[in-house]
């Protein structure tokens, strides 16, 4: 029995509600731009309405607020951010200075910074406002994802090492823990993983009291895996081929909406709202050579259903006008709209997706790698998208231990698309995504190299396992993508079959599953397999994470000690730091299938490659 | 209703009114190829088929929207029955300063600690409730009680142990202001998470000097210069003067000492700088420099301008000497600057060069596949020259049949022998055309050996 996911929506609502009465009464809202989405999937206008919210205003648009209708209060709901704060505080000055009458309340999501506040103490305006804060709930995008819409965590966390944000994760967590019942099984791989573990602890310490009185024996999610987006960065570089995340990389999904422009619709672009969409239910896992076949199927079945009206009689006729009809229309509209995007995205003017798909499957195969820079350097040369070309040179590098001849195609990068972006190439680098090659290269050019390595490689000095500057060694322990893709690969002995997606594989081909699907599939046999004790579990699944070569600082491995088969519900979460992508939702759906569990997909935000590219980009 | 989602506010006219009423895929024609096929699943041409067909049949696409679901009332008693942490009135702190905190409305050990300030001695909260304060985003944080070092290290190890930003840059910026420089720079180099959150917070704060000589004080050079030319990036906005004279600046003043590679790129961007100075001063003043301001879309504005110019600066050859650009990158770009001015005798010369010897055969600097579709809009002899050049009969038959190059998909059929394709194929030409003699010809050629 899956758990009751309308709990976590119920609670982000009262909480809301009580961040709204921090201004009680009629008042105007003024709102982060960047918020307005994730409102969205929280409240609707009219629960804002029933707050007493009488106007919304978009902060980076709206001036200094000014009273309407004899409303003099003011709510501005902002992310913390030390700019959008600075924003706050000009209005608020602005309109001190011209003595508009007017109380101002902050709410600020999902925290009020220690830096927030003293910003409003050092403008001197901290005695005109109320601040507050307001921390909503894992958000259900879908009965089974789950996310924070932390959209730019991955910036935060790996580029800025900003851990502001992890304490907001590790409450989130926590509240799970209120909500459903404490975890039984803890799986955390990644240095801000056991971060968020360990800050656990603080809010048990903290929250102790609340805790014992609330003491539950039985959870409805036993099992937590936790994962840092670090450990795999791979996944995300590559394009996975489930319907679904191939309309998100070509479209862009948002929340629970796909944009689908004009190329899909003919006309103006439409907002897709997925939750109406009975086909895209039933397509969305398919891998994207499946869905046509999949799309004609269903259109031959509305045309049967359409024509069995053809020998009714007036009153059968008027029922099924009344009734039938509307929804085989409505299922029509649907297909005509997917058949419309499957169209747009073969034809696409920008994304060529069998070249792409063709380049990445080499990339992981570790063949054509001459290929592939001349592609590279053909499509910088023809100003193709920036964003795809550093994906490529960002899956390079993880997957093939640094990007071959990577000065030259740095300096060409820079050429085609701007010097702004050495600042671009260097925050990919200091993210530990973009770092030169570290073999040695066997080309004419590279004689010469592979000479001076081997000359200055003397048996004392460390610079033969050196690692390149702004590789991820910055962080003293190292991750290695290869490692952890080797163990990843699909095993021989499985067939992957893309019409039946029988391996969380399919997304890629069959070539290797994502590593939070694999670690899950893992720890997940281990749960159910007979006659295991917490003991030797916590053991099986050590010996697994060995096999991935991630230090073991990074790792842990906590079971309660129970009598107890796997609890009831066979629940488990599935947490990524720093994004989980629709192909790994995907995937784990696969598992889920495969071995019998309901397997809830969350993270800080649904990413893909292009949105973590996106971050490090300077505009 | 759609009117309900803040989101989409200004959108709701465009919601309610948006309508599908058919969809344009353009020109039908260029349908995938064999190999494709098998990517897509195989069943495009049907799918294109039966989609024509169903927009004929479905008029209009109403707005969707799903309205925030009602809460039934057993629901709302599972969710007061939740513990009494899930709620945040522990931390929407009522603090005007007229109405302090009422004691006792906050249950938790941590809002119990310190409030005997100011009355004689002060108390010294536990340095882990002060965390714990951080972590829970308490506005009410107090640190100046903190005196000595070794309680001002404590927190910040603490800080740093448990990772949490707020506390760390909290601390911090307390250390900052109640410890002299070289103390609070020793912090800050035995707690690198302290300097990452100190770094953030200055280039936030925009105070970049400060922030440039920590980082050079870091040995973080690379970082610091980069940190300077973003800075002078963003103040010039799109003013080519204060850039240049900015940059001049910095590369002079900053950049001699270093031996990073960047001043290397930087001093690159100098010359292009003087490259697009002296194109608005002969062309015009409005040479739009920030849409062209890479090196490759100034040598393309360059070559779509200045191509026959032989003056030193303004001249493709020169920028491709300077910038040291290899003949992809050079061939690419004015191949569509010629493309553009419609040049075609240039582009042969462009991309063609003999092969050794005199022999028969040219050859392309490009992917020929590509430089056939690039040139699409261009005279049919051109591009068949081109397709000519490709060596697989498959590939250039596809291709030439996708760019309507009769001649050479008759050719191709002609040298495989294949008269059939060729009657079928001279069906569709037009009567009389000079491609469909051409086609009548070739079928009477008696030279060639028909396989049919």
């Amino acid at each position: 029995m899956p758990p009751d996911i309308g709990l976590i929506r119920g609670v982000s609502r009262e909480n809301l509600s009580r961040a709204l009465r921090l201004k009680r009464g009629k008042k105007i809202l003024i709102i982060d731009s960047k918020l307005t989405a994730t409102l969205d999937l929280i409240a609707n206008f009219r629960f804002l309405q029933d707050h007493g919210v009488e106007k919304v205003f978009q902060l980076e648009k709206c001036g200094p607020p000014q009273p309407i209708d004899s409303i003099n209060q003011c709510l501005y709901l902002i992310r913390s951010d030390l700019m959008s704060a600075r924003l706050v505080c000009d209005q608020i000055n602005s309109n001190l200075n011209r003595n508009v009458q007017m109380t101002y309340g902050v709410i600020v999501v999902p925290r009020l910074l220690h830096v927030i506040s003293t910003l409003f103490e050092s403008e001197g305006i901290y005695e005109h406002v109320t601040l507050g804060q307001y921390a909503y709930e894992l958000i259900p995008i879908e009965d089974h994802v789950l996310s924070l819409e932390f959209d730019d965590i991955v910036a935060q966390l790996w580029l800025h090492k900003d851990t502001s944000y992890l304490a907001p994760i590790s409450k989130a967590l926590f509240n799970i823990r209120g909500i459903y019942g404490d975890f039984s099984h803890v799986v955390a791989v990644g240095h801000y993983s056991q971060n968020i573990l360990r800050m656990q602890v603080e809010y048990e310490r903290i929250y102790t009291n609340n805790l014992k009185a609330h003491n539950r024996q039985e959870s409805d999610i036993p099992t937590l895996i936790i994962v840092d987006r670090d450990i795999d960065f791979v996944t995300p570089m590559m394009i996975p081929l489930s319907y679904e995340a191939v309309l998100d990389e070509i479209f862009g999904i948002k929340g629970r909406i796909i944009m689908l422009g004009s190329e899909v619709t003919g006309k103006e672009p439409v907002k897709h709202n997925i939750p109406n969409d009975k086909v895209f239910e039933k397509v969305r896992n398919l891998h994207f050579s499946q869905v046509v076949s999949y799309l004609i199927a269903q259109e031959k079945e509305t045309r049967r259903l359409q024509d069995g009206s053809a020998g009714l009689n007036l009153q059968q006729m008027k029922k099924f006008v009344s009734t039938d009809l509307q929804k085989i229309q409505a299922l029509k509209k649907m297909l005509v709209l997917h058949f419309g995007a499957f169209d747009a995205i073969l034809h696409h003017k920008k994304v060529n997706l069998k070249k792409l798909v063709d380049l990445q499957d080499n990339i992981i195969d570790n063949v054509d790698n001459k290929e592939t820079i001349n592609y590279l350097e053909d499509a910088m040369a023809r100003s193709f998208d920036a964003t795809r070309i550093l994906r490529l040179f960002c899956l390079s590098s993880l997957a093939q231990d640094g990007l071959r001849d990577s000065k030259n195609l740095k300096t060409q990068f820079i050429q085609s698309y701007g010097y702004k972006h050495l600042i671009t190439l260097h925050n990919l680098e200091k993210m530990g995504l973009l770092y030169n090659f570290k073999g040695l290269e066997v080309n004419a050019k590279g004689m010469a190299q592979v000479v001076t390595k081997v000359a200055s490689a003397s048996p004392f000095s460390s610079s033969a396992t050196a690692t390149a500057v702004g590789s991820p060694s910055s962080k003293t322990v190292h991750i290695s993508p290869q490692a952890i893709l080797k163990k990843s690969a699909t095993p021989s002995n499985i067939m992957v079959d893309l019409v039946t997606a029988n391996h969380s594989s399919y997304i890629f081909n069959g070539k290797f599953s994502p590593f939070v699907a694999k670690l899950t599939e893992e720890v997940l046999s281990v749960l159910v397999a007979p006659k295991m004790n917490s003991a030797l579990a916590e053991r099986k699944i050590d010996d697994h994470l060995k096999g991935y070569h991630i230090p073991e600082k990074l790792t842990s491995v906590k079971f309660k000690a129970t009598s107890e088969a796997y609890g009831r519900g066979r629940n488990a979460l599935v947490f990524v730091v720093g994004g989980i992508t629709r192909g790994e939702v995907a995937a784990l759906q696969t598992i889920g299938r495969n071995i019998g569990f309901n397997i809830i997909c969350a993270g800080t935000d649904i990413t893909n490659g292009t949105k973590i590219i996106n971050l490090a980009t300077t505009s | 209703m759609a009117s309900n989602h803040i989101g989409t506010l200004d959108d709701d006219k465009w919601w309610n009114e948006s309508t599908t009423k058919g969809f344009n895929f353009g020109d039908e024609s260029d349908s995938i190829g064999e190999e494709d096929s098998s990517f897509f699943g195989g069943h495009h041409e049907a799918a294109t088929k039966i989609n024509l067909e169903l927009r004929a049949e479905v008029s209009s696409l109403r707005s969707f929207a799903s309205d925030g679901s009602s809460e039934d009332h057993s629901e709302i008693q599972r969710i007061r029955d939740l513990p009494a942490f899930l709620w945040s009135d522990t931390g929407t702190i009522e603090k005007e300063l007229e109405k302090p905190i009422i004691s006792g409305s906050a249950p938790l050990a941590h809002d119990l600690i310190s409030r005997d300030l100011g009355e004689g001695r002060l108390h010294i909260p536990q340095v882990d409730e002060t965390i714990h304060q951080f972590l829970i985003s308490s506005d009410a944080v107090i640190l100046e009680p903190y005196k000595s070092y070794s309680q001002k290290r404590q927190l910040l190890s603490k800080a740093v142990e448990i990772n949490d930003g707020n506390a760390i840059l909290g601390v911090t910026m307390f250390l900052s202001k109640s410890l002299r420089p070289s103390l609070f720079r020793q912090l800050l180099m035995e707690f690198k998470p302290a300097t990452e959150h100190y770094i953030r917070f200055l280039e936030t704060r925009n105070e970049i000097n400060h922030l440039v000589d920590l980082l050079n004080m870091l040995g973080r050079s690379k970082e610091a210069l980069l940190l300077r030319y973003k800075q002078i990036l963003r103040r010039a906005g799109g003013n080519l003067q204060n850039l240049l004279k900015d940059l001049k600046h910095f590369s002079s003043a900053d950049c001699q000492l270093s031996d990073e590679d960047v001043v290397l790129f930087i001093n690159q961007h100098l010359m292009l700088l003087d490259i697009q100075k002296e194109i608005k001063e002969k062309k015009d003043t409005l040479f739009p420099h920030t849409e062209y301001s890479s090196v490759l879309g100034t040598l393309g504005f360059v070559a779509e301008h200045f191509y026959e110019n032989t003056t030193p600066q303004l001249n493709v050859d020169s920028i491709k000497q300077k910038f040291n650009l290899n003949s992809k990158q050079y061939a690419w770009v004015v191949l569509h600057a010629l493309v553009k001015q419609q040049k075609w005798p240039q582009i042969e010369t462009l991309l063609l060069t003999k092969s050794w010897l005199g022999g028969t055969k040219d050859k392309c600097l490009l992917p020929l596949e590509d430089v056939c579709f690039s040139l699409k809009e261009a005279p049919i002899d051109l591009i068949s020259r081109f397709l000519r050049l490709i060596d697989d009969y498959d590939k250039r038959l596809t291709i030439a049949r996708k760019l309507k190059c009769h001649m050479v998909v008759l050719d191709v059929y002609a040298a495989q022998k294949d008269r059939a394709a060729i009657l079928t194929y001279r069906a569709n030409l037009e009567e009389n055309s000079k491609e469909a003699v051409y086609a009548d010809n070739t079928l009477k050629n008696a030279s060639i050996k028909w396989k049919n």
